[in-house]
C-alpha cells in the first residue's frame, strides 16, 4: 500500500483540535502553535523518545520492588501474613480460586511486563530503525496505551477491599509498601506510552508496508 | 568592506544546525528510581532478618509462614521453613527474627511451642485457639548463635529470678501441671514451673516457684503435699474429706504448711529438695517409718493408726508381704513430732479387740479399728526400721520401774499383763514370757511399778496365785475373780534383814508353784514414798476370832 507522510508534503496537525496545518520548515527553531487553539504544534517529537525511555525505565525499576515487597495484608482472627503480588496469586490458586487468580496475575505482573515491553520494542524499533511493519507497530502502540489503565485494577482491589474488610481482630486487609511502588510503575508506564510519538514510527522506513 | 558584498553567499560555508543533545530532566525519574530501589536494597540487606533453626521434636501444629514466636506478647518472628532434619530424628524450624532482636537470639536462649491445653484441671494457652499455635522464646545469654534445640515445654523460671526455687520430688504425676498455683494456707503464693520423670525413672520432680514476698513461709521442715482434688479417707468412724480450694481442685495445685516443731528451722534455700506428699494427712504425718509384724491381721493400709497415750500420731501407709513370708511390714507415716521417740528401744505392738475370760480390753478398737500402741524409748540412735511386739509390753516403760525375771516350771495362766501382787494390792505386772534358753523352765518377765519396787529384796518369794488353790492360804487371800481366771503372781518378802538387798534390774527369782510356811505371815516394814498414803496404825487386836458371815447367815 502506497502513502505518503503528511510530513514529507509539509503539513502537520494541531495535537489537541486536529486541525490541519502547514508545516513552516524554513523556521525549525520557533516554537509553531496552532492558530485555532493556541496549542504547540510538532511535526516530530524527537525528545518524546528520550523521555519515554526515561519513564520506561522507571517504571521497570519501581516493578522491582513492587513485586518483591508485600503488597497486602490479609488478617484473619489476628494472624495475617503480608503477601507479595504473586504470594497472593500463589494463595488464590492453593485456595482453588482460577479464575481470580488469573484477573489478579493478568493485571498484575502479565500486563505491566508485558505493556513495558511493548514500549521497549517501539523504542528500539524508532531508536534502531528497525524493519518491522509500520503498521502492526502502530496496533501494539495503541493496545498498550489502551491497556494501560487497567493495571490499575489491582490497586483499586486493594483500596476497596481494605475499607470494606476492616473488622478489627476478626478479619482486616490492608495495603503495603509495594502497592506504592506498583502505583508508580503503572503510573510511568502510562506516561511511557502517552509522551511517545507515535508519528516516529512512520519515519523509519519510508518504503516498508 | 567592498570585499564583502562581493561574497557568494552560495559559497559561504553553512553554519552548522545545533542539534540539542540536552539531557531532558525526565531521566531524574530513573535516577530517583535507581535511588529509591537501591536504598531498598539496602535496606533489605541491613535489616535482613536474622535466620535460626530451631530443632523440635515434632512439627506438629508448626506451619511455615504462619506459626509466630512471640516474646512478651508480642510477635518477634515467624517461621519460614519447617523441614525434616537430615541427621537427627527431628524437625528443623527456620524462623526469621526482626534484626532488633539481636540481642535477644543468644546461646541460652530457649525456644517452646505453645498449644492450647484444655482438660479438667485447666485451661492454658487460650490465647493459641484464636492465633494458633506460637513459639515462645525467653531470652538467654551467650554469644550469638543460629542453632537451637527447642524444649519439650516451658522453661523453668531462672534461677536467678527473684523468689525461692524448690524440687519436689513425688511418687506418682501429681495432678498439676505448668502454671499449678502453689499455696500456703490456701493463699497462693507460687506456682509450678516444671514436671519431670527424674532421672531414676522411678519418681517425679516438679519445680516450684515462690514469690519473693512468700519465700521465708519456707523452711527446711516444710512439707508440701498436692493439694488437687479432694479427699476421703478414713473409715466410717473417722471420715475425713478434705478440699483445698475450689480453684485448686480444678486446676490441681500443691500446698504446704511448716509444722511448728517447737524449734525454729532454718529457711529453705533455693533448690533445696522436697517430698511432695500424696495429700495433707500424708503430709501431716510424715517420717516414714517401717514396722516389722508377725502378721498383717488388722493392718489396715491407711486406716490403721498409731497411737501414743490414745493419740494418733502416725498411720499405716501400706503392708508389704516380707520377701520371706515370714511376715509382713507395715510402712507407717509418723507424725513428725513423734521424731525423738522415734529410736532403738521403741516399741510398737498391735492393739486389738480382746475378749476372753479374763477381760475385755481394747473394746474401742471394735468400733476404731485395731491401731498400734507405741512404747517410746528417749534413749538409743535414731531408728526408721522397727519390729513390733506380739503384744502389749505392759506399763509403759518407766524408767523407775524395775524389771525382773521369774523362773517357773511352767507358765500357768500367766500373760502379758497379769498382774503381780503384793499384800493382795497389784504392784507389777507380767509384761512377757517365753522359755527358757535351756528350754527346761520359763522366764516370766515382771515390771514392778516404780513406787513398789523397794518392796522387792533379793530374798523376797514370788509365787503363782493362778487358779484354784487360792482358797488354801489364809493371810494373803487371792479371792479376787481376776486372779481365779487371769492369773497372778504374789510375792512376799521376808522381815528384818533376811529381805536381803534391794533387788536389781534383771534379777532371777524363783517362781514357785504356791505360797510357802510363813510367807504370808511376813510384814516387813519398807518405806515407800507414797505421800498421800498414811503410815499403818496400831489397832486393839480383837480377842476372839469370829467371823461377821458365820453370824449374820440366816438359817435355812
Amino acid at each position: 500500500m502506497q502513502w505518503v507522510s503528511a510530513k514529507s508534503v509539509g503539513l502537520t496537525q494541531c495535537p489537541v483540535c486536529h486541525k490541519r496545518l502547514r508545516w513552516l520548515a524554513s523556521s525549525p527553531n520557533f516554537k509553531q502553535r496552532c492558530p485555532r487553539c493556541g496549542a504547540g504544534v510538532r511535526q516530530r517529537h524527537y525528545g518524546s523518545v528520550g523521555q519515554s525511555w526515561a519513564l520506561t525505565l522507571t517504571a521497570l525499576i519501581l516493578l522491582i520492588p513492587a513485586n518483591l515487597l508485600p503488597i497486602m495484608t490479609v488478617s484473619q482472627f489476628g494472624e495475617g501474613m503480608p503477601s507479595t503480588i504473586m504470594g497472593g496469586v500463589v494463595l488464590l490458586l492453593h485456595h482453588g480460586m482460577i479464575p481470580i487468580a488469573l484477573i489478579v496475575f493478568i493485571a498484575s505482573i502479565a500486563v505491566p511486563f508485558l505493556k513495558i515491553s511493548g514500549i521497549f520494542v517501539l523504542l528500539l524499533s524508532v531508536q534502531f530503525k528497525w524493519r518491522i511493519s509500520r503498521r502492526q507497530r502502530t496496533l501494539m502502540y495503541r493496545m498498550v496505551e489502551y491497556i494501560g489503565k487497567w493495571s490499575m485494577l489491582d490497586l483499586f482491589v486493594i483500596a476497596i477491599t481494605a475499607k470494606l474488610v476492616d473488622m478489627g481482630k476478626i478479619a482486616s486487609i490492608e495495603g503495603n509498601a509495594a502497592a506504592v511502588y506498583f502505583g508508580l510503575a503503572v503510573v510511568m508506564t502510562m506516561l511511557a506510552a502517552m509522551v511517545f510519538d507515535q508519528r516516529l514510527i512512520w519515519d523509519s522506513s519510508p518504503t516498508s508496508g | 568592506m567592498r570585499e564583502s558584498n562581493t561574497v557568494d553567499p552560495q559559497a559561504l560555508p553553512k553554519a552548522h544546525p545545533e542539534t540539542r543533545r540536552r539531557i531532558s530532566i525526565i531521566w531524574l525519574l530513573p535516577i530517583i528510581a535507581a535511588a529509591i530501589g537501591g536504598w531498598l536494597y539496602y535496606d533489605s540487606i541491613v535489616n535482613a532478618p536474622i535466620k535460626v533453626a530451631v530443632q523440635f521434636k515434632t512439627a506438629d501444629g508448626i506451619a511455615a509462614d504462619k506459626t509466630k514466636v512471640l516474646y512478651k506478647g508480642l510477635p518477634a518472628g515467624k517461621v519460614s521453613e519447617v523441614a525434616l532434619s537430615p541427621k537427627d530424628d527431628a524437625v528443623d524450624v527456620k524462623i526469621e527474627f526482626d534484626p532488633a532482636l539481636e540481642h535477644l537470639i543468644r546461646q541460652n536462649t530457649e525456644f517452646w511451642l505453645v498449644t492450647p491445653t484444655v482438660n479438667m484441671t485447666g485451661i492454658t494457652g487460650l490465647e493459641t485457639i484464636v492465633t494458633g499455635n506460637y513459639i515462645a522464646m525467653r531470652p538467654g545469654d551467650g554469644p550469638p548463635a543460629s542453632t537451637f534445640k527447642a524444649l519439650d515445654g516451658p522453661p523453668p523460671l531462672d534461677e536467678n529470678n527473684p523468689g525461692l526455687h524448690l524440687i519436689l520430688a513425688s511418687q506418682e504425676q501429681p495432678s498439676v501441671q505448668y502454671g499449678s498455683p502453689v499455696y500456703y494456707r490456701r493463699y497462693e503464693v507460687g506456682s509450678v514451673q516444671t514436671l519431670a520423670i527424674a532421672e531414676d525413672k522411678q519418681s517425679f520432680t516438679i519445680g516450684i516457684h515462690l514469690l519473693p514476698e512468700y519465700q521465708n513461709l519456707v523452711t527446711k521442715e516444710s512439707r508440701f503435699w498436692d493439694a488437687s482434688g479432694f479427699h476421703v479417707s478414713g473409715s466410717i468412724s473417722d471420715l475425713n474429706i478434705r478440699m483445698e480450694s475450689l480453684t485448686a481442685m480444678l486446676r490441681g495445685g500443691i500446698a504446704f504448711d511448716t509444722p511448728d516443731s517447737g524449734e525454729p528451722s532454718a529457711p529453705a534455700e533455693n533448690m533445696d529438695r522436697f517430698k511432695l506428699y500424696k495429700d495433707f494427712e500424708e503430709a501431716q504425718s510424715g517420717i516414714t517409718v517401717f514396722i516389722r509384724f508377725a502378721t498383717g491381721q488388722g493392718l489396715k493400709a491407711r486406716s490403721t493408726k498409731v497411737r501414743f497415750k490414745g493419740i494418733d500420731i502416725g498411720v499405716v501407709e501400706q503392708v508389704t508381704v516380707l520377701p520371706d513370708l515370714s511376715g509382713v511390714t507395715a510402712m507407717v507415716m509418723m507424725d513428725p513430732q513423734s521424731n525423738r521417740a522415734l529410736r532403738e528401744g521403741t516399741q510398737f505392738w498391735l492393739v486389738s479387740p480382746k475378749v476372753s475370760l479374763s477381760e475385755v480390753s481394747g473394746l474401742e478398737t471394735l468400733v476404731s479399728g485395731a491401731y498400734i500402741d507405741m512404747n517410746p524409748s528417749l534413749d538409743g540412735k535414731p531408728a526408721r526400721n522397727f519390729v513390733a511386739r506380739s503384744k502389749a509390753p505392759g506399763e509403759k516403760a518407766d524408767p523407775g520401774q524395775l524389771e525382773i525375771i521369774l523362773q517357773g516350771e511352767r507358765r500357768g495362766s500367766l500373760k502379758a499383763g497379769s498382774p503381780v501382787y503384793f499384800r493382795q494390792v497389784q504392784v507389777g505386772e507380767v509384761s512377757d514370757y517365753e522359755l527358757a534358753s535351756t528350754g527346761d523352765a520359763v522366764n516370766i518377765y515382771v515390771i514392778i511399778y516404780k513406787k513398789y519396787v523397794p518392796l522387792v529384796r533379793e530374798n523376797s518369794a514370788f509365787f503363782n496365785v493362778s487358779g484354784m488353790d487360792f482358797g488354801l492360804f489364809s493371810g494373803l487371800k487371792t479371792d479376787s475373780l481376776e486372779t481365779l481366771v487371769a492369773g497372778g503372781v504374789a510375792f512376799a518378802t521376808p522381815e528384818g534383814d533376811a529381805m536381803g538387798k534391794p533387788a536389781k534390774k534383771g534379777h532371777i527369782f524363783q517362781l514357785h508353784d504356791k505360797a510357802r510356811g510363813t510367807w504370808l505371815r511376813w510384814a516387813p516394814q519398807i518405806p515407800l514414798k507414797l505421800k498421800k498414803s498414811p503410815p499403818r496404825k496400831e489397832f486393839p487386836k480383837p480377842s476372839v476370832e469370829t467371823s461377821p458371815a458365820d453370824v449374820e447367815r440366816p438359817q435355812p
